[in-house]
C-alpha cells in the first residue's frame, strides 16, 4: 500500500499525499510526521555512509543548517539502506561533523513516501506535510566522472529562500546525480 | 508494402526478443560465477576497505546494491579509470575491461544481480599489506603530517624530502606508499638538485602548493603512483640516478572527501650497486604559447620536437589543466611511418598519470614527436574553473593552462644523456627558425637572427630541411664546448 501512495504522489505531483512515518534517529529518539508542523520547513537529506556524492556535501549542508535552522528550518539526514546500523551512522555523522540528527529508514518508508531514489537527494516538506522540493543540493555533478569546478546553481538554497519568503519554489523537482538507494530505483 | 514491411520488422524484433529471453534463462550471469572474478581482478585493488575508492566491492551485498550503477559506469568506461584510448600505445597495467566483461555486468544487473551458486564463489583477492616490491633499503617519509580541510577543489601539494645522497646512487625499485588512502589520489616523484624546491616551502616539511608541477627545472623523476599501480622496478637496463645532494619533491594530488583528514606519505627506495647499462632522461615536448580566448570551445595547441639520437620511449606523462579535452601524441619516424604514442579523448585533470609502455618504443634518430592538444574554454565546459569564462594563458595556476608531454627516454649509454640534451636543445632552436625568427622574442631575437644569417645558405629567410643538419651540428658543438 505504501508503494501505491508513492505512485499517486508521483502521478499528481504530490498535491495530496502527506507522508506518514515513524522512525528512530541514530540516538534512539522517535520521530513522526507530527513534528513537521513545528517548523516552517523540514529538510530530509537522503544519504549513505559510503556514497562519495553525499559525503562530499557534508560541509555544504552543515553551513546551510547553521544558516537556516535559526529561521525555523529543521534538517535530518535519512539513511534508507537496510544495511546501515545506528552505530555506523553515529560514527559516520560524527566523523563528517554533521550538526543535525540522522533518521534510520531501514524499511525505506520515508524514501518511498517521498519518492527519493538516490543519495544525496533532498526532500523539503512544509508544516502540513506537503512536498515543496525534491532533488539535488546543487549542480556540481554533471555526469559520472564529470564534476563542475564549482556549482552554478544552488537549488536547495534557492528553494529554502523561496519557501521562507512564502513564494512557490521555482524548480520544485531537479535531477539528482548520485548513488542509487538500494532496492528502490 | 509499408504494412508488410512493418509486420516483418515486428517479427524480427519478436525473434530477437525471444532469442534474448531464451539466452537470459540459459546463461544469466551470476555474481559468484561471472561478476566477482571481474570485480576482484579489476576493481578491488581500490574498492576495498581503507583504500581511495569510496566503497568496497568485495562482497555480494556490496556489489549487488550498486549493480545498475556499476553497469552504467563500466559501460560509459568511466570506471575503471583509464584515459588512454585502447590500441593507441600499448601500456603496462592498463585498467581496461573487455567488451565481454562490460556486457556480463550489464546482463547481470538487468537480471536483478543474482548471487549464484555459493560453491562457485571465488576467494576474495589477497592484497599485500607491506611493501609490494620487498623491504626498501631506505624509506623517505614526509617530515610531518599534512592537514586537509573537509571540502574544496582537489589540492596539489609538493613536499620536499632530502634524499641525503653523498654520491650518485642508482635506484632499483621505487615504491610510493600513501599515508591516507582515502584522500591520496595520485603522486608524482620529482628530483631537484638546485635547492629551489626547498626555498618554496614556508617552513621545512610544510610543502608548497603546486598545481601545474613542482614549478622548477625538473632535473629528474622517480616516476609516479596512482591507486592500483605496481611499484616501479628498474627494467630494460635503465635506472633512475639520484644525484648527490638531490631532494625528492613529492607532488601529491589530494581529493577531499567531506571530512577533515591528514596525510603523511612515504617513499621506499631499493638501490643497486652497479650503474645501469643505459641512460635515462626526461624529454619534454611542450608549448608555452597558450592564449585561449574566453568562450573558445576548440583551441588547438601543437608542438613538435626532433630526436637527436636513437632512443627508446619507456613511459609518457601527458599534462594539461582543467580546460584541455583531448590530447594526442604521435611519433613520425624518418622512414615515414607513424607510431601512435598516446591518445586521450576525454582528458580529466583529476586522472592524470604516467603511462608506461609494455615494451620500450624504439624511436630512431630524426624521429619527429608531434603533439596536438585541444582545449574548451566555453561556459558549456563544466570543468571550466572560471564562470563566466576568462582568457586563459600558460601558467601554473588552476586558472592557467599547460601543454606538455613528458617522455621518459632510455638512451644507449648513461654517457649519452648530456649529448641527448644538447641535441634536443639544438633541434629545438633549429625548429624555431623553420619559419624564420619568431615574432615577439624581444632581445632573444638577436642571437637567433645571427644563426639564421649564418646558416640560411639560400637566403630565403628560414632554415630549410637541407640547411638544418649544419645548424644542428654547429649548435651541438657549441653546446659541448660550454
Amino acid at each position: 500500500m505504501r508503494g501505491g501512495a508513492a505512485l499517486i504522489c508521483l502521478a499528481v505531483a504530490c498535491l495530496a499525499a502527506a507522508p506518514e512515518f515513524a522512525l528512530q534517529d541514530s540516538n534512539g529518539t522517535a520521530h513522526t510526521q507530527a513534528e513537521l508542523s513545528r517548523h516552517k520547513a523540514t529538510v530530509f537529506i537522503f544519504v549513505a555512509t559510503d556514497c562519495p556524492n553525499s559525503n562530499t556535501y557534508a560541509p555544504v549542508l552543515a553551513r546551510l543548517y547553521r544558516q537556516y535552522s535559526p529561521r525555523g528550518v529543521a534538517f535530518f539526514n535519512v539513511y534508507s539502506d537496510p544495511q546501515e546500523t545506528a552505530a555506523t551512522v553515529r560514527k559516520h555523522d560524527s566523523d563528517f561533523q554533521v550538526p543535525y540528527p540522522a533518521l534510520l529508514d531501514p524499511h525505506q518508508t520515508l524514501a518511498r513516501e517521498t519518492g527519493a531514489r538516490s543519495t544525496p537527494e533532498v526532500v523539503i516538506l512544509g508544516p502540513d506535510g506537503k512536498q515543496l522540493y525534491r532533488g539535488r543540493v546543487d549542480d556540481r555533478f554533471v555526469d559520472f566522472g564529470k564534476t563542475r569546478y564549482q556549482p552554478t546553481r544552488n537549488d536547495l538554497r534557492d528553494a529554502l529562500d523561496q519557501i521562507l519568503q512564502g513564494k512557490p519554489v521555482v524548480h520544485p523537482v531537479t535531477q539528482v546525480l548520485g548513488c542509487a538507494i538500494p532496492g528502490i530505483s | 508494402m509499408r504494412i508488410f514491411r512493418t509486420a516483418a520488422a515486428v517479427l524480427i524484433l519478436d525473434g530477437l526478443a525471444l532469442a534474448g529471453g531464451a539466452e537470459k534463462n540459459a546463461a544469466a550471469p551470476t555474481f559468484n560465477h561471472d561478476i566477482a572474478p571481474i570485480l576482484y581482478a579489476n576493481c578491488a585493488n581500490c574498492h576495498r576497505p581503507g583504500q581511495v575508492a569510496p566503497f568496497s566491492l568485495l562482497t555480494y551485498q556490496d556489489a549487488a546494491k550498486r549493480a545498475k550503477q556499476i553497469a552504467a559506469i563500466t559501460q560509459a568506461r568511466v570506471m575503471p579509470p583509464w584515459k588512454a584510448t585502447p590500441g593507441y600505445g600499448n601500456f603496462l597495467d592498463a585498467r581496461l575491461l573487455t567488451d565481454a566483461q562490460i556486457a556480463a555486468i550489464r546482463d547481470w544487473a538487468a537480471h536483478g544481480a543474482p548471487e549464484g551458486d555459493a560453491a562457485e564463489k571465488p576467494a576474495p583477492p589477497k592484497f599485500a599489506d607491506g611493501w609490494l616490491a620487498g623491504e626498501p633499503d631506505r624509506v623517505f617519509k614526509m617530515e610531518k603530517p599534512y592537514s586537509l580541510p573537509a571540502e574544496g577543489p582537489d589540492q596539489f601539494r609538493c613536499f620536499v624530502i632530502p634524499l641525503n645522497a653523498e654520491k650518485d646512487e642508482y635506484v632499483k625499485a621505487v615504491e610510493f606508499r600513501p599515508g591516507n588512502r582515502r584522500i591520496v589520489h595520485h603522486a608524482i616523484l620529482f628530483m631537484d638538485t638546485t635547492g629551489e624546491a626547498r626555498k618554496r616551502q614556508t617552513s621545512p616539511g610544510e610543502g608548497y602548493p603546486c598545481v601545474g608541477g613542482p614549478g622548477l627545472d625538473i632535473t629528474g623523476s622517480l616516476g609516479g603512483w596512482a591507486p592500483g599501480a605496481q611499484p616501479a622496478v628498474a627494467r630494460g637496463g635503465v635506472a633512475h640516478t639520484i644525484r648527490k645532494g638531490a631532494d625528492l619533491v613529492l607532488q601529491i594530488h589530494y581529493h577531499l572527501d567531506g571530512k577533515p583528514e591528514e596525510d603523511q606519505s612515504s617513499v621506499g627506495l631499493q638501490f643497486s650497486q652497479t650503474p645501469p647499462a643505459k641512460g635515462l632522461t626526461l624529454y619534454v615536448l611542450g608549448n608555452e604559447h597558450i592564449d585561449i580566448p574566453a568562450g573558445d570551445a576548440h583551441y588547438v595547441v601543437k608542438a613538435s620536437g626532433i630526436l637527436p639520437m636513437d632512443v627508446e620511449a619507456m613511459a609518457i606523462f601527458p599534462h594539461a589543466h582543467y580546460l584541455c579535452k583531448e590530447m594526442k601524441v604521435d611519433a613520425h619516424l624518418p622512414d615515414g611511418s607513424v607510431v601512435p604514442m598516446i591518445w586521450i579523448k576525454d582528458w580529466d585533470f583529476n586522472w592524470q598519470g604516467a603511462y608506461r609502455y609494455a615494451s620500450p618504443v624504439k624511436l630512431p634518430k630524426g624521429t619527429r614527436l608531434e603533439m596536438t592538444y585541444t582545449y574548451d574554454n566555453s561556459a558549456a565546459n563544466p570543468r571550466n574553473p572560471s564562470n563566466p569564462p576568462r582568457e586563459v594563458i600558460f601558467g601554473e595556476e588552476t586558472t592557467n593552462e599547460m601543454a606538455f608531454a613528458f617522455v621518459s627516454m632510455a638512451l644507449p649509454s648513461p654517457d649519452d644523456v648530456s649529448e641527448f640534451r644538447r641535441g634536443t636543445r639544438a633541434e629545438l632552436i633549429a625548429s624555431m627558425l623553420e619559419e624564420g625568427v619568431p615574432q615577439g622574442l624581444g632581445p632573444r631575437a638577436a642571437p637567433l637572427q645571427l644563426l639564421l644569417n649564418a646558416f640560411d645558405t639560400n637566403h630565403n629567410g628560414k632554415i630549410d630541411p637541407e640547411e638544418r643538419p649544419a645548424l644542428v651540428q654547429y649548435l651541438m658543438k657549441r653546446g659541448a664546448q660550454k
